[in-house]
């Protein structure tokens, strides 16, 4: 099945929760630029809050893996926060069951929870990790939490969204990158070249991660790297 | 109606189905819909745990039986008397069905919500195998169902002279088709589910297009023997429980002045062991095989490190290797030459534990590595630059292997499908007119 017939098929929204974004875009996209995260965690605040994620078992739809690469005494620390790919070819599409696992509008990858069955094989075919499940025990902590404001409200497979619709003020901009201390993550249109993004992925040197699956990630990462190291604190 | 039989049948159900609905926290409705506390739990390492290995296990072992009961069935079609088990057909279809039970039953088992399984029929996913594997485990059934009410109609028209009710008449008059058909959809059930686990991010591709083949002669290895330790065990029990004397005493009387003929019980022990020891051979090769390809590839070389000399080598070398390929290939053998019904018996038992340390491992192993990451181009020309993103997300610690759990809720399941089984095993025995000397008397199928 090629991509613009998964799109046109795919143009759906899901009805059961509060998609409804006011911006149009068919290719949203998402730049993180390495050197610049300061490793806060406040991205994982803010999404566990937006999006009420259960953090109480260490779940997230993004957070931020700390490295140290290098070897003793030429290593360095570095931040890289990790989401969905949103994927442009992507694994859980094809491999639910259900149809619960959609493709929306701008081609972000959602879950419809009330058909997702629970079966997690797109839980095992996200060759990036970057979903669990949201158990019936969840949503009664989730209740403790956040009161009968829920935006969960059955079992069902959870995953990062772009924040799609859930942006208080109707814009349309994840809760990451309105977070982000050190502007390390943006957020904005793949499809206009002036974007913020676009400017970012042409520099040639944004690279996604593995590219070799033919996965076709919309996240991109852009290292700040200096005689073949990477340089922390610097400039993109 | 045999009393110990019935007791047997009574106490299996209700204690099976006692176990189930405390499985559903005593709430089908609310376990349908995921909404009981009583689950698997979310923070285990590899999602797809003993269930997952349950329902492949039992839905190949069925699937086997069926395919090997009706490839003879098949190509003896005009000449029965040459089909060594001609006598045990019906017997062995219902032995599929029954094997299979347990394997639907842990199909729904495993996923958190079963009462959504309905959109894989609503809205059907054609690239996912295991919409697929919704789709032909149906058609598996109504083809063994089928297979069934052919076989019973065949016994009503030798009854009464080509005599035939209703729709019985329509099933028997194409049962060479419904055969052809459940091999069919079988043979694709057994690929397809094998195909499941050649989709995993951390599994190669290249499985996908294996695993399906290992699946499908699986099930032989596994169907040989399945049917190898029920025949053996219900001619024990009918010879000194059921009948204590009729065809037994005359089987053994003419094996004993020589003149056994092709369906009596000593020729189907001997080919049930001589083909028992081909597919266990079959499998052995496939199993070198995969070792082989998998330990000369450098993407996939830390999971044959893991199964040969890792944390799972003594489920590889002891269950596989040993309890499911060596001790079968000389049991089978022996039992062969010396045309032993209790080495058969005892190589069944052995080749079913070797199929469950299969599919344990065919399932834990594409799970068993944390993810991991590579970021290309990883080195510029020029560059010393080179690192991997290695994932820490959602509990995978680095480069080592993922624990496997086997929660309550999956021993629960597990268990009580599997006493159900033996339950509903014998149900048919007690109802269906399985053996030879029997006839449907009530209702067209029930004796």
């Amino acid at each position: 099945m090629s991509n613009s017939s998964i799109q046109e098929k795919n143009q759906l929204i899901n009805p059961y929760t509060k998609f409804g974004n006011t911006q149009s875009c068919e290719h949203w996209g998402f730049v993180v630029r390495v050197d610049q995260c300061l490793g806060c965690d406040a991205c994982m605040a803010a999404c566990a809050i937006e999006n009420q994620t259960p953090f109480w078992e260490n779940l997230w739809r993004t957070h931020v893996e700390d490295l140290e690469i290098g070897e003793y005494p030429n290593t360095q620390r570095m931040f890289v926060p990790r989401l969905c790919m949103q994927c442009e070819n992507p694994p859980c599409y094809y491999v639910c069951p259900t149809g619960a696992t959609q493709i929306v509008d701008g081609g972000i990858v959602v879950v419809d929870e009330y058909k997702c069955m629970g079966c997690l094989y797109c839980v095992e075919a996200c060759p990036y990790g970057a979903r669990y499940f949201y158990t019936y025990e969840d949503i009664q902590k989730a209740k403790e939490y956040f009161g009968q404001n829920l935006i969960h409200v059955v079992p069902h497979v959870d995953k990062c969204t772009f924040c799609y619709g859930t942006a208080p003020d109707g814009t349309y901009t994840p809760a990451c990158v309105r977070t982000c201390p050190g502007g390390a993550r943006v957020f904005g249109c793949l499809d206009d070249p002036n974007s913020e993004v676009s400017i970012l992925v042409n520099t040639g040197q944004a690279i996604v991660l593995n590219p070799q699956l033919n996965t076709q990630p919309k996240v991109f990462y852009v290292f700040n790297r200096q005689n073949g190291r990477y340089v922390s604190g610097g400039n993109s | 109606m045999n009393k110990l039989l019935l007791a047997w049948t009574i106490v299996f159900i209700i204690i099976g189905g006692g176990i189930l609905f405390y499985g559903m926290s005593f709430n089908p409705s609310g376990w349908f819909q995921g909404l009981v506390t009583f689950t698997e739990p979310n923070n285990a390492p590899i999602p797809w745990g003993l269930l997952v290995i349950g329902y492949m296990f039992f839905g190949v072992i069925g699937t086997g039986v069926s395919t090997y009961n009706s490839l003879y069935e098949l190509f003896n079609k005009n000449h029965k008397e040459r089909n060594p088990f001609n006598k045990i057909s019906l017997r062995n279809e219902w032995l599929a069905l029954a094997v299979l039970v347990p394997g639907w039953i842990m199909v729904f088992a495993s996923v958190y919500k079963p009462g959504n399984a309905m959109y894989i029929y609503l809205s059907f996913r054609d690239t996912s195998r295991i919409a697929w594997n919704g789709v032909l485990y149906a058609l598996v059934g109504i083809g063994i169902i089928a297979e069934i009410l052919a076989l019973i109609g065949e016994k009503i028209k030798e009854e009464n002279n080509g005599k035939i009710p209703g729709i019985l008449k329509i099933i028997a008059d194409i049962d060479a088709l419904i055969v052809g058909y459940a091999i069919l959809a079988e043979l694709i059930l057994d690929a397809n589910l094998g195909a499941v686990f050649g989709y995993l991010s951390t599994w190669v591709l290249e499985f996908g297009s294996f695993m399906p083949i290992l699946f499908v002669v699986l099930s032989f290895y596994a169907g040989i023997a399945m049917i190898s330790f029920i025949s053996p065990l219900y001619s024990w029990i009918r010879k000194g429980v059921i009948q204590p004397v009729t065809a037994q005493t005359n089987v053994t009387k003419a094996s004993e002045s020589g003149s056994a003929g092709p369906g009596s019980e000593d020729t189907q022990f001997k080919i049930l062991a001589r083909d028992g020891l081909l597919a266990t051979i079959a499998v052995g090769f496939l199993i070198f095989w995969w070792m082989w390809i998998t330990a000369t590839n450098q993407e996939t070389n830390i999971w044959a490190d893991l199964l040969l000399t890792g944390s799972w080598a003594s489920v590889f070398w002891g269950g596989v290797v040993i309890v499911g390929i060596i001790i079968p290939i000389i049991l089978y053998s022996i039992a062969y030459k010396k045309e032993s019904k209790g080495l058969l018996f005892v190589s069944a038992i052995f080749a079913l534990l070797g199929m469950f340390a299969i599919t344990t491992v065919v399932d834990v192993i594409p799970q068993a590595i944390t993810w991991y990451y590579s970021v290309a181009p990883i080195t510029p020309s020029n560059s010393n630059w080179v690192y991997e993103l290695r994932s820490v997300f959602n509990h995978a610690p680095l480069w080592s292997t993922l624990p496997f759990g086997i929660s309550n809720y999956d021993i629960v399941w597990f268990a009580g499908s599997a006493l159900l089984l033996l339950g509903v095993y014998t149900l048919g025995v007690l109802l269906l007119p399985l053996e030879e000397d029997e006839k449907p008397k009530h209702l067209w199928i029930f004796k």
